[in-house]
């Protein structure tokens, strides 16, 4: 076999294996932006510049009652801080049918709720706490933080 | 401790490193032409492609859980890891839109449950659920049209 025609052979290889360094991994679930639709409710709140707190709640019971109607309860689910904090029966994740409610209800107006309150989040408080064990003094914004997370290299998966 | 022992990064890493050296055996071939007899060039490369042929298999289960990266649908990457016993997160959310994670867990005798989304822009983590972590959702909001972050476009 000539060296060319052994080297062909490996490229389609790694192709149908999918050995570049640049494949997607089926982990977990992968992203989804196709441009789904949302509620008219989801879609006012999101025409204004801030979320406000009144939008916020009445998207997570638009969420929620959504998820009464595919007969699902949330568990344990109330106002914690600022955020709701809830559990997921896993039937109703692995159907499918939490994602469906939530991304047509609520899910945009969560997102920036949680943007808008990012500093006050458990992951702001992770990534502080993660920079001072790595021997980091925390800025004052999630946003610093996780920039100094890059800048010192500090893998998020240790935190 | 990583949902599934931790090993699916190392072979995620191995895989890359596999390619890489299957290229160094490639190159190192080019350079000893004429040395080598074909035969020890065919068996170099089919123990090459025998082994990132196994590395595949085992390092891209479907839908498990652990560590990987995984491409943006409008350009770049983002990726996110779970523990099952430590903090988990996702990554590279102003990339894509903006980063989000959801872990499940079964509590003590009883069902399996999921945590509500948390997100962030850049990097979201959620600690442990106080059970042992059973499987990491990473995802990407679909960010509004009003609500791209800037280098979404």
């Amino acid at each position: 076999m000539k060296l060319r025609h052994a080297a062909v052979v490996l490229a389609l290889v790694l192709s149908v294996t999918g050995c570049t360094p640049t494949s997607s991994q089926e982990v977990g679930v992968s992203a989804s932006q196709s441009p789904n639709p949302i509620s008219t409710q989801q879609e006012a709140a999101l025409s204004s510049d801030v979320i406000s707190q009144a939008d916020y709640q009445a998207g997570f019971e638009a969420y929620r009652a959504c998820m009464a109607d595919k007969g699902y309860e949330l568990i344990d689910a109330g106002l914690d801080g600022i955020l709701y904090d809830y559990s997921i029966p896993a039937a109703a994740m692995d159907s499918g049918i939490s994602d469906e409610c939530y991304e047509f209800n609520w899910q945009q107006v969560d997102a920036r709720w949680q943007d808008q309150n990012i500093d006050d989040s458990e992951t702001a408080k992770i990534v502080s706490a993660c920079l001072e064990k790595n021997g980091v003094e925390p800025a004052a914004s999630y946003e610093e933080n996780v920039a100094l997370l890059t800048q010192y290299g500090i893998d998020p998966g240790t935190c | 401790m990583e949902v599934d022992s931790g090993d699916e990064a190392a072979l995620v890493d191995e895989r890359l490193e596999l390619y890489s050296g299957s290229s160094q055996i490639a190159r190192r071939s080019v350079e000893q032409r004429g040395k080598m007899k074909k035969s020890k060039l065919a068996t170099a490369l089919l123990v090459a492609v025998a082994a990132l042929g196994s590395a595949t298999i085992t390092a891209v289960p479907a839908n498990a859980v652990g560590s990987g990266s995984w491409n943006c649908a409008i350009y770049n990457t983002y990726n996110g890891k779970s523990t099952t016993s430590g903090s988990n997160f996702t990554a590279g959310g102003s990339q894509c839109g903006s980063a989000q994670i959801s872990v499940g867990y079964t509590v003590s005798g009883g069902s399996a449950q999921y945590t509500a989304y948390r997100t962030a822009k850049d990097l979201v983590t959620v600690g442990n659920p106080g059970y042992p972590v059973f499987q990491g959702r990473h995802k990407m909001s679909n960010p509004a049209p009003a609500y791209n972050y800037p280098n979404n476009t």
